[in-house]
């Protein structure tokens, strides 16, 4: 089955300018993120993974910076260049495209805001004019059903919705939003809200939503607010739902539930899922494809079938290797991660690899296709 | 052998110590602000530690400013002799300036000193060991800080003016029995401090490590719960000490700190007083030692101001 | 087999204040009960979720946390060894006196009596009066330590009881501070368990000097000992904590554990805060210090599949109590409590062959405040009964070492 690629990153190369020196992060990383696929990213810390993933929201911040690269988003009616464009446009794609949930939920969230007022945030940002048009709808349908002076009220209500669509800014609309009574009509779009984040909260299996939107952060649990997390990020339905280790803070049997729902979830919604972590087994369990990434590299991508029963870069089978089984001694990766400041200038992994050859540490290894769907960075599948 | 053993064994402690100082410098460099309070400070220090060289006492008591034979009223203007000029009675500026450095540093310092010693220990346990404890010390403390202070300075000085100052063996001089005032109620404002930074501290883990070692709440408190919790105290107390020395020359000009012709800048400025109303007149007595006053307290708030940045992203530069 | 430490109906709460005069309204039951046994030797694995107690359960068990109930014992070395081993690390740091004087100490002479020593011969006595004038001259040494001679240390090794069961509960402070030695912790974070402003020679230094049981150039020796067994050394002693990467900052935590020499360590998630890679060298090293150093663990986690690797025998809890405890092969293979049986379940495992379908079990675990009542996992449990609700079961036996705490499962 042929999927076209949702994201492409080509050639992407990222510095951060440290007070250690300038970490040469991302060496030319080459990802493809397939529509409608769940694609895990693997890798231990350091390996440029979150980067990766910041990058593909075009939010990476100083001390780091792109030095060159691609990053091409296929929006179904164009196809945008995430690194080229203005900071403005990557507003309109942040959150509404493309979402982003992190490792830690209870950091994700303001603390001072109730769960119901951080949806309602996301939606007021990016689906206003959605919102606005369903308060019309719902006034119209009290303007018919009502008699006398609530009428009167909710043609004026009414009326006050439709300048809004119409123009937002215009000087009616800011008045009648500062007058006590008048702005009551802004309530129709916040019960709007409140019956879409209702709804949401249900999709992700949060029981009693009623009473959660109106819930502060910390009152809830690690797997509770994991959840309102991507209830955020779902708001807008993205194409892309890009996750950096959300569930490895989190309870064995709670992330078992959150990795079926994003399953359950992918289906309805039909996004791609980004996944990042450094759980062989999540991968196992949820992806269904993966790349691997070490030192600022892509070393191997592949179908997760693929990638467990026959990996083929060192790296990913020393990986596998060094998940611990009972009974058997424990395996170790031996030596460390190069430094990136003043990285080698051949394939990274050299210095670690048992397969090494000769041709390892002076050339850096492009990464192939050896099977279909099956790539990896090595020398030892490319000779000739 | 042992002794060479030792040696080279503090030389290697004292390695990490250096290359936390050595950064230190490095980051007070890259703030001008920083560096410009760096310079102040360090210029007082050199004035205070030449000042035997620069001015080199006449009488018995270096800080009484040597007068000449004929009492002279009219301050006169800079000259060879004079390099800042003289103030009423012949005072000369320069010396008192000079010696009013080493003055301002042993008032600023002393007082300092004395309340950090009582303001971090009784914050210390207050915070250390909660409960009953911390509440007797806090509401001492709320007392303490509900004194109006320059009210129990001045009566202070009043009342002291006739006893015996145990430390002298001879009455209270004014300046001494302000000293006594401010170290009296200026200690709260750092028991809050840093009772607030022990609480925090108290809840890392190190700490229960320490206590699962076998340490003695003694221990803990001083060798980890102090070095962590003294950041602020750092900050703030470098910054009071140009405040105190400007209490201490507001107290002066009040007539109520240094004696007449003292080196005390506080006390010329007093004695400048007769002479502003003539406008720029005689513009050095007023100017010079304003002048030190002014760069002194600026030179303590900015190197306040530059601790505060050097030492708080310890864990930022990682 | 030996048992190190039993613990017997452990309790620990923590109170919930509230209302205007902050009073004591509820209480958070972390550890509700709880009695098992270590043996010396092994591994015991305590493995649960967020909120079931088992980092409480290991802080309370060392006494970094002070009971509501229930006891503990430990077979630690009886007092008096320890007294000995101090002497001996005091005699070591004097190298002014030689082996063969003894100076007069009163602690030894009630240790001689004691246990019906006679060794000081009258000549020997008369030595001491000596020496015990010219004590007062001899700076370094107090009236507590003793330069004594091989001989007498060796006799007094022999004599006096090697172990004794302390009830951690019911010791005084002092005392405890004195066994403190022979348990230790390490902590899951390592960047907040080492003091950011301290040198590595002084924070693993640290348990010797705070309990006087070394000094001077002997705990110089004794540092480096100890960070050469972890696989550290010499030219690392002068840096501080943040000059090392997570798993080099885990491993001076274990060298501070283990410098005192104890028989019991609690190992409370030692390996969450460290990167993937670095586990299996961690693991590695508490095994070889296992081996090396005839210890004991206690090891706390929440990641099932490195338990069931380094475990002897595994307990699994829930809200603060234990609900089944077995041989890990045992336990990891065929669970018989529920909860144990969804939580192992649940674990994700490293072959995309063996999805699952859904999860296995609902809901998460409500809060340690108000438990639900009888058998705390009963509004979770697929073979709830009515009887469940109020009865709250024991945990027992049902066979080889096998304990359960469920009403549906029978002997």
């Amino acid at each position: 089955m042929e999927q076209e690629n949702l994201v492409e990153i080509r050639n992407l190369y990222l510095n951060f300018y440290t007070y250690d020196g300038v970490v040469n992060a991302l060496d030319g990383v080459e990802l493809d993120i397939k529509k409608d696929e769940i694609l895990g990213l693997v890798g231990e810390t350091g390996c440029g993974k979150s980067v990766t993933s910041l990058a593909t929201l075009a939010m990476v911040i100083s001390p780091g910076m792109i030095q060159s690269g691609q990053i091409e988003f296929d929006l179904g009616k164009e196809k945008l260049d995430l690194l080229n464009i203005k900071e403005r446009d990557r507003l309109k794609i942040r959150g509404k495209q493309v979402a982003m949930i992190f490792q830690e939920p209870r950091a994700a969230l303001n603390p001072v805001y109730t769960v119901g007022d951080q949806i309602a945030e996301v939606y007021y940002h990016h689906r206003k004019e959605e919102l606005t048009k369903a308060a019309i709808s719902e006034a119209e349908k009290d303007v018919k059903n009502a008699k006398g002076f609530k009428r009167s009220i909710y043609k004026r209500e009414l009326s006050l919705l439709e300048k809004m669509l119409k123009n937002p800014k215009s000087l009616t609309v800011r008045f009648a939003s500062k007058i006590p009574i008048l702005k009551r009509f802004q309530n129709r779009i916040k019960l709007v809200v409140r019956k879409d984040t209702v709804e949401l909260l249900r999709l992700l299996r949060i029981p009693d939503p009623q009473r959660v939107i109106d819930m502060y952060p910390h009152e809830l649990s690690s797997g509770m607010a994991q959840r309102v997390v991507i209830a955020i990020a779902l708001t807008c339905n993205p194409t892309l739902l890009i996750a950096d280790e959300p569930t490895t803070n989190l309870d064995v049997t709670v992330q078992m539930q959150i990795l079926h729902l994003i399953k359950e979830l992918k289906g309805k919604l039909g996004s791609s899922i980004l996944y990042v972590t450094h759980d062989l087994g999540v991968v196992a369990e949820l992806c269904e494809r993966v790349a691997v990434m070490y030192a600022g590299n892509v070393v191997e991508v592949a179908d997760v079938m693929a990638f467990f029963k026959n990996p083929l870069h060192p790296y990913s089978q020393a990986l596998l290797e060094s998940i611990p089984r009972p009974g058997q001694k424990f395996v170790s990766i031996p030596g460390t991660v190069p430094s990136l400041v003043n990285p080698p200038i051949g394939c990274r992994f050299y210095d670690r690899c048992r397969y090494a050859l000769e041709k390892c540490p002076k050339v850096k290894p492009e990464l192939v296709e050896t099977e279909k769907g099956h790539m990896v960075a090595c020398h030892l599948y490319h000779e000739g | 052998m042992k002794s060479k053993g030792r040696f080279s064994e503090f030389k290697k402690g004292m390695q990490p110590t250096i290359k936390e100082l050595k950064f230190t410098l490095k980051k007070i460099r890259q703030s001008p602000l920083s560096l410009i309070g760096m310079s102040l400070v360090s210029f007082f220090i050199v004035i205070a530690v030449l000042a035997p060289v620069l001015a080199p006492p006449k009488m018995a008591d270096p800080f009484l400013i040597p007068y000449g034979e004929e009492y002279v009223t009219i301050p006169e203007p800079p000259s060879q002799l004079h390099p800042f000029g003289t103030t009423t009675g012949k005072i000369d500026l320069y010396y008192g300036c000079i010696w009013g450095t080493i003055y301002a540093f042993r008032l600023g310092i002393i007082v300092i000193a004395a309340i950090l010693l009582i303001g971090v220990t009784l914050g210390l346990i207050a915070g250390y060991y909660g409960g009953l404890i911390d509440e007797v010390i806090m509401r001492f403390t709320d007392i303490i800080l509900a004194f109006p202070g320059l009210i129990l300075v001045m009566a202070l000085i009043v009342a002291l003016s006739q006893a015996i100052n145990p430390f002298t063996g001879q009455t209270w001089t004014k300046i001494d029995a302000a000293i006594l005032g401010i170290m009296l109620v200026g200690w709260p404002g750092y028991t809050r401090l840093i009772r607030g930074e022990v609480l925090r501290v108290k809840t890392e883990d190190y700490i229960e490590a320490s206590r699962a070692s076998g340490s003695s709440d003694l221990r803990i408190m001083t060798k980890h719960i102090l070095p962590n919790a003294i950041y602020p105290i750092i900050i703030v107390a470098s910054l009071d000490l140009g405040t105190m020395v400007l209490f201490a020359a507001a107290l002066s000009f009040l007539g109520l700190g240094a004696p007449p012709r003292y080196a005390d800048w506080g006390q010329l400025i007093n004695q400048a007083g007769n002479w502003v109303s003539y406008g720029l007149q005689y513009w050095w007595t007023f100017v010079f030692p304003g002048l030190f006053i002014t760069l002194f307290c600026l030179g303590w708030n900015l190197l306040g101001d530059a601790f505060r940045d050097i030492l708080d992203p310890l864990y930022r530069r990682k | 087999m030996d048992t190190l430490i039993e613990v017997e109906n452990l309790k620990k709460y923590y109170p919930v204040l509230g209302g205007v005069l902050r009073k004591k309204i509820a209480d958070v039951r972390a550890v509700d009960g709880v009695s098992f046994k270590i043996f010396k030797g092994e591994t015991f694995g305590v493995v649960g979720e967020s909120g079931c107690g088992k980092t409480t359960l290991g802080k309370t068990m060392l006494r970094l946390l002070k009971a509501n109930g229930g006891r503990i014992f430990f077979n630690a070395p009886s007092d008096e060894l320890i007294e000995i081993e101090k002497m001996e690390y005091a005699i070591n740091s004097i190298s002014s006196l030689d082996s063969r004087s003894i100076v007069y100490s009163p602690k030894l002479l009630k240790l001689l009596k004691k246990y019906g020593l006679k060794y000081l011969s009258a000549e020997d006595l008369t030595k001491a009066k000596e020496l015990e004038d010219a004590m007062g001259s001899l700076k370094k040494l107090d009236s507590r330590c003793i330069v004594n001679s091989p001989e007498l240390m060796r006799l007094l090794r022999e004599k006096i009881p090697a172990r004794k069961r302390y009830e951690l509960t019911k010791i005084s402070s002092s005392t405890l501070r004195r066994i403190r030695r022979h348990m230790q912790i390490v902590y899951q974070d390592p960047t907040t368990s080492l003091n950011p402003r301290m040198l590595i020679k002084d924070i693993v230094a640290e348990p010797l000097v705070a309990q006087g049981i070394a000094g001077g150039r002997k705990v110089y020796e004794l540092v480096i000992d100890a960070l050469e067994h972890v696989g550290l050394s010499e030219k690392h002693l002068y840096r501080y904590s943040h000059e090392f990467s997570g798993g080099q900052r885990q491993r001076i935590a274990v060298a501070r554990a283990i410098i005192t020499r104890p028989r019991f360590i609690v190992l409370d998630e030692p390996t969450s805060a460290v990167d993937v890679s670095v586990r299996a060298q961690l693991l590695d090293l508490f095994q070889a210090l296992q081996k090396d150093l005839d210890l004991t663990y206690m090891f706390v986690s929440h990641d099932l599949s490195i338990v069931e690797c380094v475990s002897r025998r595994v307990a699994v809890m829930y809200l603060g109590k234990i609900v089944e405890l077995a041989q890990t092969e045992e336990i990891y293979k065929e669970p018989l409590h529920p909860y144990a049986q969804a939580l192992f379940a649940a674990i994700p495992v490293p072959d995309p062959t063996k999805k699952r379908e859904r999860p296995s079990i609902s809901g998460e675990v409500p809060s340690p405040v108000n438990p639900p009542s009888g058998c705390r996992f009963h509004p979770r449990c697929p073979i709830a009964t009515e009887a469940c609700k109020r009865v709250e079961p024991e945990l027992v036996d049902v066979g080889g070492g096998h304990f359960v705490a469920c009403n549906g499962v029978s002997k």
